[in-house]
């Protein structure tokens, strides 16, 4: 099973989790594309009014406890620590994902904050460069510039200026396929 | 004749945190609220509320008129207007005192005076308050510039007068590489904004942020209630506070001039209420004004532990008319206090977050204060400012402090919205900060070593969070599972099948 991990730093990392009766296998991407692997034994879980108790045989009398919180019916767990809130959702279909953007050459922009379209710096039609400004989102007082991350024409605009949108709202659809 | 009854024109902590110095005044407090407000913590705290309704901040918390109307609907005698908002406009005090009303805070000729940078950098200068050296004017010739930097002292800064954004700009370290620098930045002046006038500063390697509290009666009486360093920032924004400044801590004779020196602003201003004067530190113990902030600081809990001075209570004593007689407040500075400001953005790229707080659990304990405004399945607002909470403790010294800090931190869960917490994880185990040696650029100077901290921790604790995910899901599951006998899917089939519904449209 494979799950995605939503740091506070906004970084994802892919979680691989075997799991039988006596352990658990926990495989974690890191950064250069690696994988590191742990092995958890005799790990008991209990979870009650929304906190999640682990106890574990080795190291010896060892106990972690996170409050959490189970998010709509999708499938996300928001778990919180003293580095601050961590969002763990399954990396579904991850590899299917991967292989139907690139027959479509397409690429979703998303906002990853919730606030205001301040102003729309792209029109559909138009050819983007990575890093270009697509989009200023103005959140907690601040304006945010939003930048292209792929090069490519823009299929889409999801959103008009003015409107209110939360985080993971389309903003933009980039096909980056073939040059015309 | 004292305030009973008093209107809080602002929202958030700083409205509790006023609100319970009232209550304990045994004033009568009318709250204020926006439409996106309508489920705030600060609502709680006040004995009436009124509401501004819709719309933009101008049409709510700025809006003076509405504002004014509900004082004039409460009978209100007197208007606390917080911090930001309408606490620096002049215009406001003018129309609270209109209404009848006491406006807690400093008089409208001393915000107008404060209120402009030139202005008030020419009036603290007749008082005898140092300012940043420099040149009035700018230089043309080597000759004038060589004159002005030697008075200044190495290392100077060059700066286009017509300029900005860095363009123009020299650092120059030794005498002999005036000259080369001065053509330099003349030449880019004059190409990037058609006039080629610079000016010189002197530059500072490590600046400080250095602050001085006053408090005042608005007849001469009052001074300062000591110091506090903000160096660390983010975004020209403070992230951590402490009293007293470190940097002072290095230089004794620099905080006793400091201090003298804010405490005569208030006696030839007559400065009413309390207020801050802000200086740039330099390592050598030299001090500049930058500003004056007419109003109680955010940061103000830092001074409160260490000189036990509740300021709202003396901003609502002096509104009231009492005199501060000399030695009347006599603070003194014990121990040591550091406060950060918890956001809702992301710990190294300050980047917005928001969304619901679905839990959380704060610190408690010896020396630890909280000034929040959160509670549980509280949805953050993105129209105002990011502050979650602003944690703040005292320690006999300041190494007690910092690792108290640590422990407070360690005890603070906020469940679900994104925060900066995890900046202050690295910061309060980063040895700079522990030995109390930074300035303004740590944040930046540091960024490698405060991720590295925050990522081992992560490291270690992401396996376990992997594991309680799973967990959770599992017993989600079994529980609908249990509650709908034979509907054996679990809740990740569930989601799979969800997610692939949602590809296929």
């Amino acid at each position: 099973m494979r799950y995605s991990v939503t740091s506070p730093e906004t970084e994802h990392r892919l979680a691989t989790i075997s799991v039988d009766e006596q352990a658990w296998e926990v495989a974690l991407a890191d950064e250069k594309g690696g994988e590191t692997k742990q092995l958890i034994k005799g790990a008991a879980l209990t979870l009650r009014d929304g906190l999640l108790e682990l106890r574990l045989e080795s190291p010896a009398g060892m106990r972690v406890v996170f409050p959490v919180h189970r998010q709509g019916n999708d499938g996300v767990v928001v778990l919180s620590t003293a580095l601050g809130s961590f969002r763990l959702l399954p990396a579904r279909g991850s590899a299917h994902d991967a292989a139907a953007g690139a027959r479509s050459g397409a690429k979703s922009i998303k906002s990853s904050m919730p606030g205001k379209v301040l102003k729309v710096l792209c029109k559909a039609g138009d050819l983007v460069e990575v890093g270009q400004p697509l989009l200023i989102i103005e959140a907690m007082k601040m304006e945010n510039e939003i930048r292209s991350t792929a090069a490519g024409k823009i299929d889409e605009i999801g959103v008009q200026t003015g409107q209110s949108i939360s985080t993971g709202d389309l903003l933009v659809k980039i096909s980056s396929g073939e040059k015309k | 004749m004292a305030i009973k009854k008093l209107l809080i024109a602002n929202r958030g902590e700083i409205a509790i945190r006023i609100a319970r110095t009232c209550k304990r005044m045994g004033i009568k407090t009318v709250g204020i609220f926006s439409d996106l407000d309508r489920k705030s913590l600060h609502l709680d705290y006040c004995d009436e509320v009124f509401g501004l309704g819709a719309g933009t901040l101008a049409d709510t918390y700025l809006n003076i008129p509405k504002i004014v109307d509900a004082v004039k609907r409460s009978g209100a005698e007197a208007v606390h207007p917080g911090y930001g908002f309408l606490s620096e406009r002049a215009p406001f005090a003018e129309a609270v005192a209109a209404a009848g009303a006491i406006f807690v805070g400093p008089r409208p000729d001393s915000i107008k005076a404060m209120g402009d940078k030139l202005s008030s950098k020419a009036l603290m200068k007749k008082m005898g308050v140092p300012l940043l050296p420099g040149t009035e004017g700018g230089v043309k010739e080597f000759s004038e510039a060589k004159t002005a930097a030697d008075r200044i002292g190495y290392p100077v800064l060059l700066k286009a007068s017509a300029g900005g954004g860095g363009k123009g700009m020299r650092i120059v370290r030794k005498a002999d590489e005036l000259k080369a620098s001065l053509e330099g930045a003349q030449r880019e002046a004059l190409s990037y904004f058609g006039d080629g006038t610079v000016y010189l500063e002197k530059y500072l390697e490590n600046p400080h942020h250095i602050e001085v509290q006053v408090l005042g009666d608005g007849h001469g009486g009052g001074g300062h209630v000591y110091d506090r360093e903000c160096s660390i920032q983010r975004r020209h924004q403070k992230l951590v506070e402490e009293s007293p400044a470190p940097l002072l801590e290095r230089h004794p004779e620099s905080k006793k001039k400091i201090l003298e020196v804010a405490t005569k602003v208030v006696e030839q201003m007559k400065y009413a209420s309390a207020g801050t004067l802000e200086f740039l530190g330099d390592d050598e113990g030299g001090f500049y004004f930058l500003e004056m902030n007419t109003r109680l600081q955010v940061e103000h809990p830092v001074t409160e532990w260490v000189t036990g001075v509740d300021l709202v209570e003396w901003q609502i004593r002096v509104a009231n008319g009492e005199r501060i007689h000399q030695g009347a407040l006599v603070p003194h500075q014990r121990g040591h206090s550091i406060e950060v400001r918890v956001y809702a953005e992301t710990p190294f790229d300050y980047l917005p977050t928001g969304g619901r707080v679905h839990d959380v659990q704060l610190p408690v304990g010896p020396f630890v204060r909280i000034d929040s405004a959160i509670y549980p399945r509280y949805d953050v607002p993105t129209e105002y400012d990011p502050t979650l909470m602003k944690l703040s403790v005292w320690g006999a010294d300041r190494a007690e402090a910092v690792s108290r800090l640590r422990g407070a931190l360690d005890e603070l869960r906020i469940l679900g919205v994104q925060s900066n917490q995890g900046l202050f994880y690295a910061i309060t185990r980063e040895k700079n900060f522990i030995a109390g040696d930074y300035g303004t650029p740590y944040l930046e100077k540091n960024r490698a070593e405060l991720k590295r901290i925050f990522n081992e921790e992560q490291a270690r604790l992401m396996p376990w969070l992997a594991m309680g995910a799973v967990e959770t899901l599992r017993q989600s599951a079994a529980a609908l599972e249990s509650a709908a006998p034979g509907a054996a899917i679990s809740a990740w089939e569930l989601s799979a099948r969800r997610g692939q519904l949602r590809e296929g449209t």
